[in-house]
């Protein structure tokens, strides 16, 4: 079957070539993954309904997670980790780095792999906060570039005027935040020219000055817990953290207790459904199946007279605007499951009361994507800190250090990709187990309810080992 | 249902999945026969040994693929410690580069040029022309 699917896919590759630059958007990504075994495909699967048939059995009869109690650390450790001068010093490292990338992109050497800026971005920035933010808490929240220079020039505009910002619209929710994402993607993602250095420096500033009109008429603090792409991305991994931060205190709290106090607000699962969206599109599309489907599709735009750049692009960007309305679709049609066992709520209700649960999800298909090239790709920052412009420089004396991809073999990574799949789906369960019993007040419903939200979560999970076992199409 | 029931259910439930995973496992010899050979392997005549010893490269001299633009890419599949061998053709002046291995090969336009080395990390990787910026190949090297 595999083989078959192989050879339809390396036939019609053979089209695919003849097209300028392949169809992968990613001149960073030297090495892939090999697909996950069979047997490791059919041993993920059993052991996430196993996991689950256990998990429903098991778990607590009253909820647990939703108050959440705090171990506070030593007050000397809050007071210096939340003090002014780190906050200051944390605040300029964000805007100095956030220089580097746009200097870096605009004057260095328009080559992907020998300048910083895409480096920095696709993998230090967007891969390398996750495991920080899911480690250690907000950390962006800290670092972010942004909020650091809209409280510093909003501190100083007050004292001129005292205008108050705007209210933030109730209907506008994380809209904005899904937008940003979903802009990003396209990024990486679709824009043939996503990863080139100077593309990567201009979407910079253009995100910047974005982010800078959001927080000047809303207000920064505002803005970056609503509108700011990632700010809301990495506060939303943060909560799987077990420390949270309350004004100057720092304190640890139960595993997965921090994910229940997320609100959803209007755009909620949408934001969620791009987060899963996007990073099952990106698997799919470089698998086999993705890759022939890609090859028709692109095929009819070039019957229509379309240039093959453009054609490209919209293909991918139409894939990865189906992949996410599918992800919503299917997610939806759980919700409207789980509200034919009773109680008032709406799907819509019910949709927001649950999205929290997909948390654990989204992450699970990051880290099972994209451990490898965090892991080989990340080590690239050494050299390319040293000479970020491509310009022959040693600033700190590692431009000569290559990336050691004997680190971690191809087992080691089928092991942890399965493994992160498998986690996330019990802490989703969990989590959804936990506020059924909040949402449903009778013990028989919020049984009920569950047999569809474990089906939505069967559903994701299946999908994230699916992507892992895809040959790839080339 | 009781404290005592519950840790069992969960204890069971463990002991399931480590022992359908220990039994689905292949061992790591029978990983390497039966994803390890080429396919090529597959149709030498009987009598020849089914797999080589890990300790001899194989030599697969009148096989090496031949990468170019104009072909289809090409996938070259070998397991973690045999030779890779193969040959390439670029109709201008460019760069044979395989990526993470971090091979290089002047290719001057028209002439055949050949590669060789162990493979000596799992994994797929891309081997394009360096200075079209265009992919030809892909190596494909599994434990």
């Amino acid at each position: 079957m595999r083989a078959r699917l192989a050879l339809a896919a390396g036939a019609s590759l053979a089209g695919l070539a003849l097209l300028p630059s392949a169809a992968r958007a990613h001149g960073l990504v030297g090495r892939t993954d090999l697909p996950i075994p069979d047997w490791l495909f059919v041993w993920g699967a059993a052991a996430v309904l196993i996991a689950s048939f256990v998990a429903l059995a098991v778990l607590w009869p009253k909820p647990r997670l939703q108050e959440h109690e705090l171990a506070p650390l030593p007050v000397g450790v809050s007071r210096v980790l939340t003090s002014a001068i780190v906050e200051w010093i944390l605040g300029a490292v964000g805007v100095a780095l956030l220089l580097a990338v746009v200097v870096s992109g605009l004057a260095g050497i328009d080559v992907t792999d020998l300048n910083l800026a895409p480096t920095f971005v696709y993998v230090a920035f967007w891969l390398g906060l996750v495991p920080v933010s899911v480690l250690f808490g907000d950390v962006f929240g800290a670092v972010n570039p942004w909020r650091a220079v809209g409280r510093l020039i909003g501190a100083s505009v007050q004292r001129i005027s005292r205008s108050e910002p705007l209210a933030y619209p109730g209907w506008l929710g994380y809209w904005p935040a899904a937008a940003g994402l979903f802009g990003f993607a396209c990024l990486e993602l679709v824009l043939e020219a996503g990863d080139d250095p100077s593309t990567v420096a201009i979407a910079t500033v253009v995100y910047s000055a974005i982010t800078f009109l959001g927080m000047a008429l809303f207000g920064v603090e505002r803005w970056c817990e609503r509108g700011e792409a990632f700010g809301v991305y990495f506060g939303l991994l943060a909560r799987l953290s077990i420390f949270e931060r309350r004004d100057r205190q720092i304190a640890v709290r139960r595993l997965l207790s921090g994910v229940p106090g997320f609100k959803a607000l209007p755009g909620t699962v949408v934001l969620l459904a791009v987060m899963i969206g996007s990073v099952s599109f990106d698997g799919f599309s470089s698998g086999g199946t993705g890759q022939s489907l890609v090859f028709k599709v692109n095929g009819a735009f070039r019957d229509l007279g379309w240039k093959a750049q453009t054609s490209l692009e919209v293909t991918f960007g139409l894939g990865l605007l189906v992949t996410v309305v599918v992800m919503l679709g299917f997610y939806w049609l759980g919700m409207a499951g789980a509200r034919t066992v009773g109680g008032q709520r709406s799907t819509l209700e019910l949709a927001r009361g649950f999205a929290h649960t997909l948390v654990p999800i989204a992450l699970a298909y990051v880290a099972a994507h994209y451990v490898s090239l965090l892991m080989f790709q990340g080590q690239a920052i050494a050299p390319l800190a040293s000479d970020p412009l491509g310009e022959g420089w040693n600033l700190f004396g590692t431009a000569a250090w290559t990336i050691d991809y004997g680190l971690l073999g191809a087992q080691t990574f089928w092991y942890l990709q399965v493994g992160f799949v498998i986690a996330g789906h019990v802490a989703a369960l969990v989590l959804a187990h936990d506020r059924a019993l909040v949402v449903f007040p009778d013990p028989r419903q919020a049984v009920r309810s569950q047999y569809w939200l474990l089906g939505v979560m069967v559903g994701f999970t299946s999908l994230a080992l699916w992507l892992l076992s895809q040959a790839r199409g080339g | 249902m009781s404290a005592t029931a519950r840790i069992a259910l969960l204890l069971s439930g463990v002991v399931v999945m480590v022992a359908a995973f220990v039994a689905l496992r292949p061992s790591s010899d029978d990983d390497a026969g039966d994803r390890g050979a080429p396919r090529q392997s597959e149709t030498t005549t009987t009598g020849a040994p089914e797999r080589d010893t890990p300790d001899r490269p194989r030599a697969r001299g009148e096989e090496q693929p031949l990468l170019s633009r104009a072909g289809d890419p090409q996938t070259i599949e070998v397991t973690k410690g045999e030779t890779v061998r193969f040959t390439a053709r670029s109709e201008r002046d460019d760069e044979i580069h395989v990526h993470g291995y971090d091979r290089t090969v002047e290719a001057p336009a028209g002439r055949t040029v050949s590669l060789s080395f162990t493979a000596d990390i799992e994994g797929i990787f891309e081997i394009e022309l360096e200075d079209a910026g265009e992919k030809i190949g892909e190596l494909e090297v599994r434990p």
